[in-house]
């Protein structure tokens, strides 16, 4: 039977993620936060945003793993044709 | 089934698809977007990475919601009484689909038969009790009428 676990779905969460840490650290790395001057609202939005994103997508991905891994424990059929 | 799956990464994508939103539509928001000229940079970066998470949100609930639909909609043709073979016995319809639905239903007889006996360990003192109250009212019916057959 084949299993998988590594969905595009799951890929698509996973470099969302990604994503969302790169949106959240951007305003440092790409200077348009100086250093040592308080946030603008494009800093907080997108430092808040991003992390929330990350957060959302490591909750989904873990979620997903953990319910394909369940299913496989529990005997049952944890091969997935679906993302 | 894998709908607890379907379900989390729906929830997730439509959360994506949301922060993707706010960060595409936040540029105007929050004034990042001058009226006129040239974007500035932060503008720039904050439009195209929100257009790319909305995107990758929506591709990832496209995704997410076909397998579930698909799996709902056979969840209620296996379900639904009022199917094709809707009038036929449950065991019955499951033999008829597939195999596998058959050996899944054998394991019921064995509960059943179980159940059988229970309901009679249950019930077997009780029809004798009766049995014999039956039998001693027709004994005193009959002592009362002198040998006459009691009125049924």
């Amino acid at each position: 039977m084949r299993r998988r676990w590594l969905s595009p779905g799951l890929w698509l969460t996973g470099l969302t993620g990604m994503a969302g840490l790169w949106v959240a650290g951007a305003p440092f790395w790409l200077g348009y936060q100086v250093a040592g001057t308080a946030w603008t609202a494009a800093t907080k939005t997108d430092v808040a945003t991003g992390l929330a994103l990350a957060a959302v997508c490591a909750f989904g991905g873990f979620a997903h793993v953990a319910l394909a891994a369940g299913a496989v424990l529990a005997g049952g059929r944890g091969g997935s044709s679906a993302p | 089934m894998h709908a607890g799956r379907h379900l989390v990464g729906l929830f997730t994508s439509v959360l994506c698809l949301l922060a993707g939103l706010w960060l595409l539509l936040g540029a105007w928001i929050l004034g990042l977007v001058p009226q006129s000229g040239a974007w500035p940079g932060v503008a720039v970066f904050n439009v195209g990475s929100g257009a790319g998470i909305t995107l990758a949100g929506l591709l990832a609930l496209i995704l997410y919601a076909r397998p579930l639909t698909a799996e709902l909609a056979v969840t209620q043709e296996t379900g639904d009484p009022s199917g094709p073979d809707g009038a036929l016995p449950l065991r019955r319809r499951a033999r008829r689909r597939s195999p596998l639905a058959t050996s899944q239903a054998l394991p019921a007889p064995v509960a059943s038969a179980k159940a059988r006996d229970d309901a009679e360990d249950v019930l077997l003192p009780i029809a004798s009790a009766l049995l014999s109250d039956i039998v001693r009212q027709r004994g005193g019916s009959l002592q009362a009428t002198d040998g006459k057959e009691a009125p049924r």
